[in-house]
């Protein structure tokens, strides 16, 4: 009964959705997609910089992305951010991120497209 | 928005409505007492465990042995606790990289020491290390605080404490990765400097915090704002509660609100327990993101709890996160399954173990994890 009346909360949540137009900015990217999946606190956050990077604010994400040179604007094919996101993972290719955590593949498509926008906001 | 609160009615019902009568709440917080400070120094739980608590730690596990800071055989002066946890896990993850992994989780000791109405609280342990740096960026005290409590020794009443510490919000649970901490509000390492002012009573508690972002280190939450928290027994097997939380960074504001329940079945030896979060989140608007963003996101997690015996314990929580409603095939949801074994009153074996989807199979790939725990009590 209670497994039942969930599974009728998630769908009454669902419903009336459109698809996705948010904003393709450094600043809403930050906030909705690389703060919660990768800046959390055993990873890319300001407290354990896996790898030397941040990506928990907008300022660190901001400040590491160019230094490391995470992305080539209009390129999201060249850029290191969107490539493991989306790599098979495995032997002799990039490791696949998250590591403990998959990402919604709308949340890809976002960062996908802001980079093809010229990564406004970096 | 009607549906939403219409949904959160609806699980919120489903928990208190589940038939069932009972003496008692079958497991930490309510089966061996009614409030987290009748087992823990901390009005919020978690940490150092008082004189009943390590009588409840003894009772539930299955070879017993002495529950006391290494087995009673390091004597402390009455006004001192010692204590600390060790954690560490191993096993296979695929998120969708498929890896073997073997990782410490916690390395903390504990001291707690009383001076009439006040305790000194102090953790001291791992933390992982910064990019970079040396083994000194792996060492942190992660809460430190100081207690005052109106009734010196006593599980009820008013305390407040100052200093670090997570502010008091929500289904309080050890798992870090269950949604309703990590996206709840209270993710992994998130203690920070604050205020806390709680009335705990046996048939209602209270916590109010006020935080800011941590001057030292950096910070996992890194936000100022306060939290409040507050939950009524109704009978021996029904608890309900509310909760906000508003806090502010450097790029946007969160505001989260939300009810939880709590149910005991006793024919089952079950828990129920669930928790619904509603956030706004607030993006700054600025030159280059002159939109800003106001998504608004939904965290939900229920959660049975089977008692099998004394010292076998089922967990199976059903998580729900939206970070914005709006968009399809962005909800993730997830199964856990946690079977812990109380070995002894020190030791824990766990496993962990999760499957998750986005928008039930539509919105990316499959992941979850397969997880054995150590954890050992000091």
């Amino acid at each position: 009964m209670v497994r039942l009346a969930f599974a009728a909360a998630l769908a009454l949540t669902a419903c009336g959705q459109i698809e996705d137009d948010r904003p393709a900015t450094l600043e809403y990217v930050t906030a909705a997609v690389l703060a919660p999946y990768c800046g959390n606190a055993q990873c890319h956050s300001s407290l354990t910089r896996a790898e030397g990077y941040a990506l928990d604010t907008v300022e660190q994400a901001r400040e590491s992305i160019n230094f490391f040179g995470l992305v080539s604007p209009g390129e999201p094919e060249s850029s290191l951010l969107y490539l493991v996101l989306i790599s098979p993972g495995g032997d002799n290719n990039l490791p696949r991120m998250p590591y403990d955590q998959p990402m919604p593949d709308a949340d890809v498509e976002l960062i996908r497209r802001w980079i093809a926008q010229g990564a406004p906001g970096l | 928005m009607k549906r939403i609160v219409l949904a959160t009615l609806v699980v919120i019902a489903a928990v208190v409505a589940f038939p069932g009568r009972a003496r008692a709440y079958p497991q930490f917080q309510l089966a061996y007492d009614q409030t987290c400070s009748g087992c823990h120094v901390s009005p919020a739980g978690g940490g150092l465990l008082t004189e009943n608590g390590l009588a409840v730690a003894e009772t539930i596990s299955h070879l017993g042995t002495a529950p006391e800071f290494f087995y009673g055989k390091v004597p402390t002066p009455d006004w001192l606790q010692l204590g600390g946890d060790l954690r560490a896990s191993t096993g296979f993850m695929a998120t969708p990289e498929k890896v073997l992994a073997t990782f410490p989780m916690q390395a903390d000791v504990y001291a707690a020491a009383r001076f009439g109405s006040f305790t000194l609280v102090a953790t001291g342990g791992y933390k992982p290390d910064e990019f970079g740096k040396g083994f000194e960026s792996r060492l942190w005290s992660r809460e430190h605080y100081v207690m005052w409590q109106q009734n010196e020794g006593e599980p009820t009443g008013v305390f407040v404490r100052a200093g670090r510490f997570m502010p008091v919000f929500g289904l309080r649970l050890a798992e870090h990765p269950a949604y309703i901490r990590r996206f709840g509000g209270t993710p992994l390492y998130s203690e920070t400097y604050g205020l806390s002012v709680a009335y705990v009573d046996p048939k209602y508690e209270v916590h109010v915090s006020g935080f800011v972002e941590d001057p030292w280190f950096e910070p996992v939450e890194p936000r100022d704002g306060g939290a409040a928290y507050a939950e009524l027994r109704i009978d021996e097997q029904t608890a309900i509660g509310g909760e906000l939380l508003y806090g502010k960074s450097d790029f946007d504001q969160r505001i989260r609100y939300g009810v939880i329940a709590k149910r005991y079945v006793p024919q089952a030896n079950l828990l129920l327990q669930a928790e619904v979060q509603l956030v706004n989140q607030l993006i700054d608007e600025t030159p280059t993101n002159p939109d800003g963003g106001a998504p608004l996101q939904v965290v939900g997690y229920l959660l049975g709890t089977w008692m099998i015996n004394d010292f076998v314990m089922l967990d199976v929580g059903l998580g729900h996160f939206d970070a914005n409603v709006r968009i399809r095939d962005i909800d993730r949801n997830g199964v856990d399954v946690n079977l812990r074994y109380f070995m002894t009153s020190h030791l824990e074996l766990a496993l962990n173990a999760r499957v998750e989807t986005f928008g039930f199979g539509d919105g990316g790939p499959t992941g979850g994890y397969s997880l054995l725990q150590v954890h050992y009590r000091l």
